[in-house]
């Protein structure tokens, strides 16, 4: 648990340390709050032409962007943290330290809490901004057992963003160039099969098992549920974002240990990146 | 003299963007990897305007797709360059060097733009199969709207430089902050301005300060209305004002950084 905290106390001074923490805060607000109002935007724009705007779609719409730009700006953190740790030579101190994988859990934990408030702060301001743009006002509902359940939707996440992470921490122990390529083309994927923007529907028939199978597909539904309703369908949905969410984090421990155990035997541990 | 001179700038710009040539062409991995971002960002956006009921706007998502790869080249690979050639102290040989400072930064985005192409074009080329969007037929003012927007964007990158040169280590941040607030802005995906656009006029007045704002809005026009040069004037004309404007603010900012660095001596310090 020391090393958790300690690797946590890093991973914040990393996130937040740069530069004054409000401003790190406001500066990944905005361009959360911009890729929410885009995406906004295009429904607008074609929901208009269209003849069918619903101001419903537009609160499902700032619920799955927001919680989309979360957890696809922390699933990066584990892969961060081993290539940068393998350039600046921290990674194999870390690793014969034998806390390889507290060291990773921290810093996701320290990304989740800088991106759970970034989050949270472009939800209220797309809400707003969308209200002054658009001058309509989305369907949202911020009572504090709403804010609550969202919040605990948005912890259970961090389960499945852990799995997902350490997969791609794996992926890093043996990458030595371009290592950030791999999980832009995840955060794309899961842009289209989480339902962050459109439901699961509009994607052809056998995409949409793939999309069910996601964890994050029923963290998104479980946080729409909480903040939009209706509040029956929370239950299931938080359950099955539960079950996979541990399965994802399960996979991703047994892959990321394994891969630790043969990067340690080959020498790709102190390979550095390109 | 003259011809000297000409022959070394020609001579400055061909290397400089042939090394970010032959840094993408020979690495097809930098092509794959640099379009993952935009196509998949592009095909959730048209599935969104299929979902909104209008799929014959999904061709405002595949172009921006295509365009919005220039855009995080110019970002990455113009603006922060130079502050990441002070840190691995490159910048230093380009000063004492003879070689001209507007033939590095031209020859350095001609490399982008050609370095960029294949990702741009593997967007469209992809998009298009999977949603086969209403283009219409390519004509000279598709080709000129192109050319003066990616010129005003590289020019815009250019000026970035040097302001990046000013601001010390936090390149890759401000990168992050700047790249979806301008992609909102300039309506990459969606019409921020003119016909269409759902923001306020004042947001659209703002919005049109950006070059790639209005080139965006004169390659839907040009792209998806079949508009002339007779229409698009305004924008192209814009777009060549903000070339020129561009490109003089960032080589001045730039020469007084350097008449600066050499009385100081900090522009010279390698960062660790």
């Amino acid at each position: 648990m020391k090393k958790l905290l300690a690797s946590i106390a890093l991973g914040l001074e990393r996130e937040l340390g740069w530069t004054y923490p409000p401003l790190v805060v406001l500066l990944s607000t905005v361009p959360a709050t911009a890729s929410v109002l885009t995406i906004v935007m295009v429904y607008w724009v074609g929901a208009s032409a269209a003849g069918e705007v619903h101001t419903g779609w537009i609160a499902f719409l700032i619920v799955g962007a927001s919680l989309f730009t979360h957890l696809s700006s922390y699933i990066w953190s584990p892969l961060s943290a081993v290539s940068e740790g393998k350039t600046s030579y921290t990674y194999p101190l870390v690793f014969i330290a034998h806390s390889s994988l507290s060291y990773i859990a921290g810093r996701v934990i320290a990304s989740f809490i800088e991106s759970s408030l970034t989050a949270l702060l472009a939800l209220g301001t797309s809400y707003t901004a969308i209200n002054l743009i658009l001058g309509v006002s989305p369907p949202l509902s911020f009572t504090p057992v709403n804010l609550a359940l969202f919040a605990l939707t948005m912890v259970v996440g961090l389960s499945a963003a852990l799995g997902l992470g350490l997969m791609l921490a794996a992926y890093a122990i043996f990458v030595t160039r371009l290592e950030w390529g791999l999980p832009v083309y995840i955060s794309g994927m899961l842009m289209i099969f989480s339902e962050a923007i459109f439901p699961v529907s509009a994607l052809p028939q056998p995409l949409q098992i793939v999309a069910e199978a996601m964890p994050f597909t029923h963290i998104i539904r479980a946080s729409r549920a909480a903040l939009i309703g209706p509040l029956d369908r929370y239950p299931t949905e938080f359950f099955l974002a539960t079950v996979l969410g541990l399965a994802w984090l399960l996979t991703g421990l047994f892959i990321y240990l394994y891969a630790e155990e043969l990067g340690r035997r080959r020498g790709y541990i102190d390979m550095r990146v390109a | 003299m003259l011809r000297h001179s000409v022959e070394l700038w020609l001579r400055v710009a061909f290397s400089r963007a042939m090394i970010r040539v032959l840094a993408t062409y020979g690495d097809p991995l930098w092509i794959v990897v640099n379009i993952g971002g935009p196509l998949l960002t592009s095909i959730a956006l048209a599935f969104l305007y299929g979902f909104a009921g209008l799929p014959q706007l999904t061709g405002f998502a595949i172009l921006g797709g295509g365009m919005v790869a220039y855009w995080g080249n110019v970002l990455w690979s113009m603006a922060a360059q130079l502050n990441w050639d002070k840190r691995s102290g490159m910048l230093y040989l380009y000063f004492t060097s003879p070689a001209p400072l507007t033939a590095l930064l031209i020859g350095m985005s001609l490399g982008g733009i050609l370095g960029t192409l294949p990702s741009s074009i593997f967007v469209l080329i992809i998009g298009t199969l999977l949603f086969n969007p209403p283009f219409s037929p390519p004509t000279i003012s598709l080709l000129l709207t192109f050319i003066l927007t990616l010129t005003a964007l590289y020019g815009m990158g250019i000026s970035l430089a040097s302001l990046y040169l000013i601001l010390g280590r936090e390149a890759e941040e401000i990168n992050d902050a700047l790249f979806e607030p301008v992609s909102f802005l300039s309506g990459v995906y969606f019409p921020s301005i003119g016909r269409g656009s759902p923001l306020p006029l004042a947001l659209q007045a703002i919005a049109s300060l950006i070059p790639l704002t209005l080139g965006m809005d004169a390659l839907r026009r040009a792209v998806f209305y079949a508009e002339s040069i007779a229409e698009l004037w305004p924008n192209l004309a814009a777009l060549f004002i903000m070339t020129l404007a561009a490109i003089i603010v960032g080589v001045k900012a730039l020469s007084y950084i350097e008449t600066i660095g050499r009385k100081t001596g900090d522009i010279l310090v390698t960062l660790k």
